[in-house]
């Protein structure tokens, strides 16, 4: 759907920057901005369809994994699943957030409370260690958009698509046990 | 001419736009503050708007704003409701019955009236401020009485945005990051703002459309065995036995806090200011309580009553082209989605999305043939369809076509007034069609009420049952919590008590085999007495590991 009104060139080109794997944080914001301001039906000439596809561009350019995956074209097959160890991790440490979460929703004695506080406290104690492990993986993707952007434009789209699924694998988990850890320090 | 007001809970305030500058409009008494109170005296067809309500508050009516777009049964009132469960709220008011938006038209006339003294000609068009965590009927409800008091409503605009905009118009070539901590007589809201370059967007919002200043009054009020308006007079002396009852209600708007700026992914250091506005954040103990949050002196400069409606008067300006290269990005608050299998919710626009904005859903025929589809509309953060707030329902209607082969694309489009709005377009034809949403009550209605005979019929049947299961949930809970406790505890519980608590854990074990509701409920209450040491030893050895 999306890519029915966003082509390669168009989100990027939207804003009147170039498409690159690290477009300029600052400027693009500054023309997002400028942009929406000048779209929002408000501003007397605005169109409610082009300011929601400006959103929608900002949103893309501003996600590595989507402004990745929007370089690489449609034919890029991805195809990689992740890493297995941070996987299992992930995975692991899920449930014994949502175990301790759910313990925490339903318990209605003293007793039960106090139990499910030490597996709530035990639980982000795993969320904290979970959340390492991805920002170390997400260090080392950093390190090869870097790569990637200081080579462009001589580069495979196969290794966009491949970096585009990293980024969206731990960027997904990131998300999930952001909100373990909001929710089971805060309740 | 466009008008900003500001309908609030407790006090309502108009002004507008005089060169360059928002300005509030006074009554003939100079007073600027209308009380959103009515008296309907007996035979007279309009009622007493404003200070002369207030003179009647014991048969007037107070704080409509909390039943704006409520369903009977959402929300606890002392005014007469009539109807059914699930039917929007109406009020009996002499021989008449009102609706909330009815009742709140009345004020929004006063309001005009006085605009058009001090105008000296007609006003026609408003923006009027609504609670940013307002849902779409509560927003609805609020365009409607503007409509029914006369006006275009030009927009509705988030009260804490509006704050932000009367704070940050002398500010515009400047960049920060700020709070709005917005605390009224009846709601209470909290955003994160970016401000750069005259662009005023909005990075977060959340909050409670039903707690404000009023819940400290009744719980003051209750406390002391005082009426409602002594309560109000003792919350303003202030003291430590105030601050106690007050706190527990204060302590609800903190989580509301760390939420908004969890999503705004800002930390609490990266906050220029935290700006407080809403007259309840004039007491000593709310601006102690932000200042704990936050950790951060609150800003203050914004005159806790007036800031909102200032807010207004701009916003009024930038559409109608008086005020220029100010641009408001604002969210809708809630989530929006549709009821999908296993009574599911499934996001379509998440929360904090910027609006306009719109989403786009197909949905095809289950079955040849099929010529319509039921969809139900939610907003809320919940898992479970059932436990968001139903907005309504609407019907695709499918041309006659084999499985899956009839496609219709619904749009979902949320406006700049943070209104839904939904278009349906068959895919085979190319036609759109606007798709009314039937509020959830019109379509519920026989349900409902069937629900209630249902219920009622088998209360009393069912009420040693239900006991007896309640019981055994929490004997579910108590065992595996108690051996769970005793292994973390180790040698920590003398061998004594360790006894007696198994003892009585083997009593429960006992009575629910043997479904004996009494011998359940004794054994359940002496192990809860016995194992209550254990839980404090519990919270201990967590704290120090």
């Amino acid at each position: 759907m999306r890519r029915e009104f966003l082509g390669v060139t168009d989100a990027f080109s939207l804003f009147g920057i170039t498409a690159r794997p690290i477009p300029d944080e600052a400027e693009l914001k500054e023309r997002y901005l400028r942009a929406s301001a000048a779209a929002h039906p408000d501003s007397g000439v605005g169109d409610a369809g082009r300011f929601a596809e400006l959103q929608e561009a900002y949103r893309v350019l501003s996600d590595p994994s989507a402004r990745l995956r929007l370089l690489a074209g449609d034919d890029a097959l991805a195809g990689r699943l992740g890493s297995p160890e941070i996987f299992l991790l992930v995975g692991g440490t899920m449930q014994a957030a949502n175990a301790a979460l759910q313990g925490r929703a339903s318990a209605t004695s003293a007793l039960a409370r106090a139990v499910s506080m030490a597996e709530c406290r035990a639980a982000a104690a795993k969320v904290t260690l979970a959340l390492e492990a991805i920002a170390e993986s997400r260090a080392r993707f950093d390190t090869r958009l870097r790569d990637l952007d200081a080579r462009w434009p001589a580069v495979e789209p196969g290794e966009l698509a491949g970096l585009a699924s990293d980024y969206a694998f731990i960027g997904k988990w990131e998300s999930q046990l952001r909100e373990a850890e909001f929710k089971l320090a805060h309740g | 001419m466009i008008v900003g007001i500001d309908l609030g809970t407790t006090n309502s305030l108009i002004g507008a736009m005089d060169a360059g500058f928002p300005v509030l409009f006074a009554d003939e008494e100079g007073r600027r503050l209308t009380p959103s109170a009515l008296y309907f005296p007996e035979e007279a067809a309009d009622p007493v708007v404003g200070w002369e309500a207030l003179d009647h508050r014991d048969d007037g009516i107070l704080s409509i704003k909390r039943l704006m777009g409520a369903r009977i049964g959402e929300v606890d009132t002392t005014l007469p409701v009539v109807g059914r469960p699930g039917e929007p709220v109406r009020i009996q008011v002499g021989s008449r019955i009102l609706s909330p938006e009815e009742i709140s038209a009345f004020i929004l006339r006063k309001l005009k009236v006085q605009a058009e003294c001090a105008l000296g000609g007609p006003v026609t068009k408003a923006v009027i401020t609504v609670p940013a965590y307002f849902n779409d009927a509560q927003r609805s409800a609020t365009k409607r009485a503007g409509e029914l008091a006369g006006f275009e409503v030009e927009r509705l605009l988030a009260e804490p945005t509006a704050a932000a905009l009367a704070y940050g118009l002398d500010r515009l070539g400047e960049k920060s990051r700020v709070a709005v901590y917005d605390l009224g007589g009846g709601t209470f809201d909290i955003s994160v703002l970016e401000l750069s370059g005259g662009v005023f967007q909005v990075l977060s919002t959340n909050g409670d459309t039903r707690l404000g200043g009023d819940d400290f009054d009744h719980a003051i009020a209750e406390r002391f065995g005082i009426s409602p308006a002594e309560a109000e007079e003792r919350k303003r002396v202030g003291g430590p036995e105030i601050e106690a009852v007050c706190r527990p209600i204060l302590e609800r708007t903190r989580l509301h806090c760390l939420r908004s700026l969890h999503d705004a992914k800002v930390e609490v250091g990266q906050l220029d200011e935290v700006i407080l506005v809403g007259g309840s954040t004039r007491m000593a103990l709310v601006r102690e309580f932000v200042r704990e949050v936050f950790g951060k002196e609150p800003n203050v400069t914004q005159h806790p009553d007036e800031a909102v409606a200032l807010g207004a008067a701009i916003q009024a300006g930038i559409l109608s082209g008086s005020v220029q290269n100010v641009t408001l990005l604002d969210v809708t608050p809630l989530s929006l989605g549709i009821e999908t299998f296993g009574g599911l919710m499934n996001v379509l626009i998440p929360r904090n999305t910027t609006i306009p904005c719109r989403a786009g859903e197909m949905f095809a025929n289950a079955a040849a043939n099929q010529t319509s589809m039921r969809i139900t509309v939610l907003q809320g953060e919940r898992e479970m369809a059932r436990d968001n707030w139903k907005l309504g329902e609407f019907v695709v209607s499918f041309a006659p076509a084999p499985r899956g082969q009839a496609r219709v694309g619904v749009q979902f489009e949320i406006d700049a007034n943070g209104l839904l709005h939904v278009l349906a377009r068959d895919i085979a034809s190319g036609v759109d069609t606007k798709v009314a949403i039937e509020s959830a009550v019109e379509v519920s209605d026989e349900a409902v009420e069937k629900m209630l005979e249902d219920s009622l019929e088998h209360a009393f049947e069912d009420m040693d049952e239900r006991v007896f299961t309640e019981a055994t949930i929490k004997a579910d809970e108590m065992l595996p919590a108690v051996d769970k406790a005793l292994q973390a505890l180790g040698d920590k519980v003398a061998e004594n008590d360790r006894n007696a608590i198994l003892v009585a854990a083997e009593a429960v074990r006992s009575a629910k085999a043997e479904k004996s509701l009494s011998r359940l409920k004794t054994a359940l209450a002496d192990l809860d007495r016995l194992t209550e040491p254990l839980a404090a030893q519990l919270i201990e050895l967590a704290m120090g590991s």
